[in-house]
């Protein structure tokens, strides 16, 4: 029965081999950041990669779909013993397949170095899991609202205060100070706040700031090809910049202050960034069908409770949530069930 | 020995045709009933397998080129045909001790039953090829949810072992998921 593999056939089991890889990632339960990143540019690198992890999702569902608790409960006990009878009647057991995914498996492993923001996050003097929201005190009376997954070092001297933000987003209120200037730098800027409350929250290319407060002065690192930008922005604004600029202002977003309150405030939001945006405080996936991605919503919903978030965007919107595995959730068009 | 078709010629079919087919049944039906009822050791469940065969190349059309060519054919497909009825029945016959130790006031119907047993013959067949230990830990963190901890302490490796055991178990099911290879 062996035939000639051809090309496609051949891509398509690696990107097996590499779901499947990545399926035990996400099943040992704790993904990081950067794990967490390039599973999602994994996926979206190619349609081959989304085919393939469609595969692992099939999978994973015929050993749910049709069972109930109790059955589960009992379905590995039949399976064992089951295969036990079968035993003796087999000595069929290809030693082949079991080297082939040696090499599979030793292939793919030398490319899970943890990347830098890794140990930096790992290393930093305030950082919160996913799902974590934390408030920080610090001795000059400045609060900081630690995001979920997000990492702050901070480093006050008799000169200066200053806050390296690490990964994910802050929320922070000032605290007077004439003798020390205040300073946060992040990835790709130094952000110079006068007495105000404003957040910052870096994303994978670029970095969003928004002033609820006073004022902030970004002044951007550049590099080679980009001179250092420098903008000042007023209470009511934000701007997304990055190493190479600034973007244009915009009226300042206020889901940026409220997640501090354990809420996200939807004002007129798309689904896909709502989705986005409750993405950044629960693991797992929360997936959003295209075709219902652009539909809006109002509202303030609960970032520590995503089930009752979900069950208010059903009830607001014609769509279905879906649990397609336990650290997987779809929405989907209401009334679409796969067959 | 088998009693050859009158003529010496090299005998070719196609199964998606009903004439062809019927020819098919005509020269090998007695003898892939024989076939099964010695592996099975059982006349009836032998005649309702033959049967399947039939209906399985009727679904999906083939060409057999010779009499010997089908015969091979007949004969693989038989023995896939013994695995699954064996399967099968051990699934049951684990199933029906299940329920009996559960020992509950109502049982399900017997169509739910059948559900579950159809479900469990697949996860079994997707997981036949692997090793003890690596289609164990599958099941439990699959079925139970159990952390990879839990697993690595109850079969005595490494978690970094169980890992792999995962990604093992879940590439073979996805490789017979997508069709590339065939579950035993």
């Amino acid at each position: 029965m062996v035939s000639a593999v051809s090309h496609d056939e051949a891509a398509k089991r690696r990107a097996l081999a590499e779901a499947a890889e990545w399926f035990a990632e996400w099943q040992a339960g704790e993904l990081s950041l950067a794990q967490h990143e390039r599973w999602q540019a994994w996926l979206e690198a190619s349609d081959t990669h989304r085919w393939a992890w469609q595969q692992v999702e099939g999978v994973s569902q015929r050993f749910t779909a049709s069972l109930n608790e109790a059955e589960r409960q009992t379905a590995d006990r039949v399976i064992s013993s089951a295969r036990q009878r079968r035993r003796g009647r087999w000595h069929l057991l290809s030693g082949l397949s079991t080297l082939a995914f040696a090499a599979v498996l030793i292939g793919l492993s030398w490319q899970w170095t943890p990347l830098p923001q890794w140990d930096a996050y790992w290393g930093a003097d305030y950082r919160t899991a996913t799902g974590d929201i934390t408030r920080i005190e610090l001795e000059d009376g400045t609060q900081v609202w630690l995001s979920s997954a997000s990492a702050l070092d901070v480093d006050y001297d008799h000169q200066q205060r200053r806050l390296q933000l690490v990964a994910g987003e802050v929320l922070i209120m000032t605290g007077q100070d004439p003798e020390r200037p205040f300073y946060v730098d992040t990835r790709s800027a130094r952000l110079t706040p006068l007495g105000t409350r404003f957040s910052v929250r870096q994303r994978q290319t670029d970095e969003l700031l928004a002033v609820f407060e006073g004022a902030v002065a970004i002044q951007t690192h550049g590099d080679a090809d980009h001179a250092s930008q420098h903008q000042v922005v007023d209470a009511g604004e934000q701007a997304s910049y990055a190493v190479n600029g600034i973007g244009e202002l915009n009226p300042a977003d206020g889901s940026r202050a409220a997640w501090a309150n354990g809420v996200l405030l939807a004002e007129n939001m798309s689904l896909k960034t709502f989705a986005a945006e409750l993405s950044q405080h629960h693991r797992g996936r929360l997936e959003v069908d295209p075709a219902v991605a652009d539909l809006t919503l109002l509202g303030a919903f609960p970032l520590d409770d995503l089930e009752r978030s979900l069950h208010m965007v059903e009830t607001t919107l014609p769509v279905t949530v879906r649990q397609v595995m336990p650290w997987w959730i779809k929405i989907e068009v209401a009334g679409s069930e796969r067959e | 020995m088998a009693v050859a078709p009158q003529s010496a010629e090299p005998m070719a079919y196609h199964t998606g045709c009903r004439d062809s087919l019927g020819q098919l049944y005509h020269h090998h039906h007695p003898w892939l009933q024989q076939l099964l009822s010695r592996r099975l050791g059982c006349g009836e469940s032998a005649a309702d397998l033959a049967q399947d065969a039939f209906v399985r190349l009727l679904q999906t059309p083939r060409h057999l080129d010779s009499f010997d060519g089908a015969r091979a054919y007949l004969s693989r497909m038989a023995k896939g045909l013994c695995v699954d009825h064996w399967r099968r029945q051990d699934i049951e016959r684990a199933w029906q001790e299940a329920l009996a130790a559960r020992a509950e006031a109502h049982l399900p119907s017997v169509e739910h039953q059948q559900i579950v047993i159809e479900t469990l013959c697949e996860i079994d067949r997707m997981l036949s090829r692997l090793p003890e230990k690596v289609a164990t830990a599958f099941l439990a963190s699959q079925l139970h949810g159990k952390p990879y901890r839990q697993i690595a302490e109850e079969l005595g490796v490494s978690e970094r072992m169980v890992k792999k055991y995962m990604a093992q178990a879940m590439l073979q099911c996805a490789l017979i998921e997508a069709g590339f290879e065939a579950s035993l």
